[in-house]
């Protein structure tokens, strides 16, 4: 049984270290080896970083940089088998939160709060955030942005629909749709995360930030029962009684495209997504993304504690694993890789905004995605990033219930609020 | 003299026994034992931070209503292989084994599921069983039938998955239940025929006696490989199978590598070695038992 996973992980992992390994040489009398793992899954991204290492290496030609791209999910697999083996990278990604914490409490992520201290300024605070745990900082961030509401501008205008700013109003847009025999939301949601977003969005703006951070902090009274989790649960089931997903969403696969089918032919209007979106938009569908996309930020509840000023993002960043040797090259390695220079190369190859501040965005897509992040005062990073990792799986599986109707509101924060008793107090 | 021959022959038997022996040892053997060995601990998986707890995993994971609903599912697994598998299974050896015309083609084409690796036969249903555009929505858009698309979804994930488990893995029973067919003697049919002995008394009498051990073999197979069936459920609920799909390798997975729960994860990699083993014990033992009646 285990050697069915293992070797399951291996095959994945030489599939795709086959494809992605590519040493970049230098001749130094001093030589140094760093390895870098990744998870940018197109080729525009990993030419950024290409770019990026070879601006490094002009400054330190003494050091060569292994570089191995991963998938995404069998990368979170892979780092975690070699960390107990003692085999890990220097330089590894992640998306910070609760997952990148397991390994910092275990003491294998280096911490960097000095380091950064120095280069602090160049970069967006709630972008560095991701990656701070009791005041100590342990990553650069590589990407970052809001998970909008994505919305296909055409059918907007065709319907003559505005921007909604209440959710009345966005209701209303939805109701609109159903009846002009559209889909109003598109979601591919077997894996879990996907419909969660929904969910931390309406928690967001009937509770406000603090309802959650409340809950998790386990202070002024805060728990998961709070009412601002029941109601999102409840509006969710709403929607998805009235119609307002596509049949069988629980079941689609969204790594696979599932969803995004259904919003670039134009069958579906509003798509909840992260940052990620924007970017395979551009290589999936480069009409629509010019044509077609378009994104608000998710709006104010009448009677919630939230406001629009409260976002919902994450991002990717660039930590350094305690056993790397060259700690110096790694973190200048590091800040090549998530500088002005290299977000400004991000926007403009694979149309994703970093963490860095001061870069001029090619197209309103992106601009948009930058002001929405310049606005905002707080950004909520993901629930099953920022969560424990048992918490964070119960998290995506009572909001996976909660959109297959199999669960109550109710029944889904007490689940939630039992675990939080037994693993945060 | 003789004895130097024994000697040596048995040497050469262990030369050639070693390297396998070797292999064995270090990557199931040793492995076993390290399952059960961390099974005991309070351990993330990752840390160097190991706690020993004894049998306190043993005991939760006996009291995890989601371990029992994973057994459950690998039950019905296991009763979906081996009531309609190899019955299916036998129908198309006995088919393809048929002096028919074009039985070599059909052969060929009833193996090809066989020869797609799982993720690929995974990715494949699930755009089949896509609820917008895949081809079996179309058909039930085209036909215009009452039936609801969602196929991977809720009560009907399960027989879904089954269904593409039943497509890929009868053609496997296929070729050995053919194989067995094969190694009949013809002269036995004719004697039956010159006996007066119709096809079903040929059938009955003949074919199912002398194919049973390799339907035993098929069913020990099938028996053991469900129990710790993983990756369909695994590429096709999108890496987080649910609770109506979850197995009990499944459930091992999220624990040990999803929630960092390394020692509770081995416990239940450490309950499925005892269930397969025990499973395969009492079918054995009582397959045999009706073998020395006869």
């Amino acid at each position: 049984m285990k050697k069915k996973v293992l070797a399951a992980i291996l095959a994945a992992a030489m599939a795709v270290t086959g494809l992605g390994t590519f040493p970049v040489m230098a001749q130094e009398e001093e030589q140094i080896e760093l390895t870098f793992w990744h998870n940018v899954p197109n080729e525009t991204g990993q030419k950024v970083i290409e770019n990026a290492i070879a601006r490094f290496n002009e400054e330190y030609p003494n050091v060569k940089v292994t570089v191995v791209a991963n998938e995404n999910d069998p990368y979170k697999t892979k780092i975690a088998t070699a960390m107990a083996a003692g085999e890990e990278p220097d330089i590894m990604t992640s998306n910070g939160g609760g997952w990148l914490k397991t390994f910092v409490d275990e003491g294998k992520i280096l911490d960097l709060t000095d380091r950064i201290a120095e280069v602090e300024d160049e970069y967006y605070p709630a972008a560095l955030s991701l990656f701070e745990y009791d005041d100590k900082r342990y990553g650069l961030p590589t990407s970052f942005g809001p998970a909008p509401v994505y919305f296909n501008k055409q059918i907007y205008e065709e319907l003559g629909l505005k921007i909604p700013t209440t959710l009345e109003e966005f209701e209303a847009n939805l109701e609109a749709c159903k009846e002009a025999g559209y889909i109003p939301f598109t979601l591919a949601n077997s894996a879990q995360w996907p419909g969660a977003l929904t969910f931390i969005w309406l928690s967001l703006r009937y509770g406000g930030k603090d309802a959650f951070l409340n809950a998790y902090n386990r202070e002024n009274g805060g728990t998961f029962e709070d009412e601002s989790f029941i109601k999102a649960g409840e509006k969710i089931q709403e929607w998805v009684e009235k119609g307002y997903y596509p049949e069988g969403f629980n079941a689609m696969n969204d790594d696979t495209g599932a969803s995004r089918m259904l919003f670039y032919s134009g069958q579906a209007v509003h798509f909840i997504s992260t940052n990620g979106m924007a970017a395979n938009c551009t290589s999936e569908a480069p009409e629509f993304y010019e044509n077609n996309l378009d994104m608000f930020v998710f709006p104010e509840i009448e009677g919630g504690k939230g406001n629009v000023k409260e976002i919902l993002g994450g991002g990717n960043g660039w930590s350094i694993t305690s056993k790397c040797e060259h700690p110096d090259e790694a973190f200048a390695l590091i800040h090549y890789l998530s500088d002005k220079d290299y977000a400004q190369d991000n926007v403009d190859l694979a149309g994703v905004v970093s963490g860095a501040k001061g870069v001029e965005m090619p197209n309103p897509i992106a601009q948009k995605v930058s002001d929405i992040l310049q606005e905002a005062d707080y950004v909520q990073n993901f629930y099953d990033q920022f969560l424990p990792t048992d918490l964070a799986a119960l998290h995506k599986q009572t909001t996976y219930d909660l959109f297959g109707l199999t669960t109550t509101p109710e029944q889904a924060a007490a689940d939630m609020e039992a675990l939080a008793k037994e693993t945060l107090d | 003299m003789i004895n130097s021959k024994k000697l040596n022959k048995r040497l050469l038997v262990l030369a050639f026994v070693l390297p396998a022996l070797f292999f064995y040892g270090v990557f199931n053997l040793a492995g076993i034992v390290r399952t059960f060995y961390y099974s005991t601990l309070d351990w993330k998986g990752i840390s160097a931070n190991k706690t020993f707890v004894g049998l306190e995993n043993y005991i939760a994971v006996a009291k995890d209503p989601l371990f029992w609903n994973a057994l459950k599912n690998n039950l019905i697994l296991v009763a979906v292989s081996v009531f309609i598998q190899i019955p299916c299974a036998l129908g198309l050896a006995l088919l393809i084994n048929a002096k028919l015309k074009g039985a070599r083609f059909f052969r060929t084409v009833f193996f090809m599921p066989m020869l797609l690796s799982t993720v690929a036969t995974g990715i494949m249903w699930i755009l089949f069983y896509d609820p917008n555009f895949g081809i079996l929505a179309l058909l039930i858009h085209k036909l215009n039938l009452p039936i609801s698309t969602a196929f991977l979804q809720g009560d009907r994930a399960l027989p879904s998955i089954l269904l593409v488990i039943c497509w890929q893995f009868i053609p496997f029973y296929m070729i050995i239940l053919k194989a067995g067919l094969t190694n009949i003697p013809e002269e036995l049919y004719e004697a039956a025929k010159i006996d007066g002995a119709n096809s079903w008394q040929c059938f009955s009498r003949i074919t199912m006696p002398l194919l049973i051990p390799t339907i035993r073999t098929s069913a020990v197979l099938q028996l053991v490989g469900s129990l710790k069936y993983f990756d369909l459920f695994y590429v096709m609920m999108g890496g987080a199978p649910n609770e109506s799909t979850e197995l009990m390798a499944t459930y091992m997975y999220k624990k040990g590598f999803t929630e960092f729960r390394m020692g509770y994860g081995s416990t239940v990699a450490a309950y499925m070695f005892i269930i397969c083993f025990v499973f395969a014990c009492v079918f054995l033992f009582m397959t045999r038992k009706k073998e020395d009646a006869r």
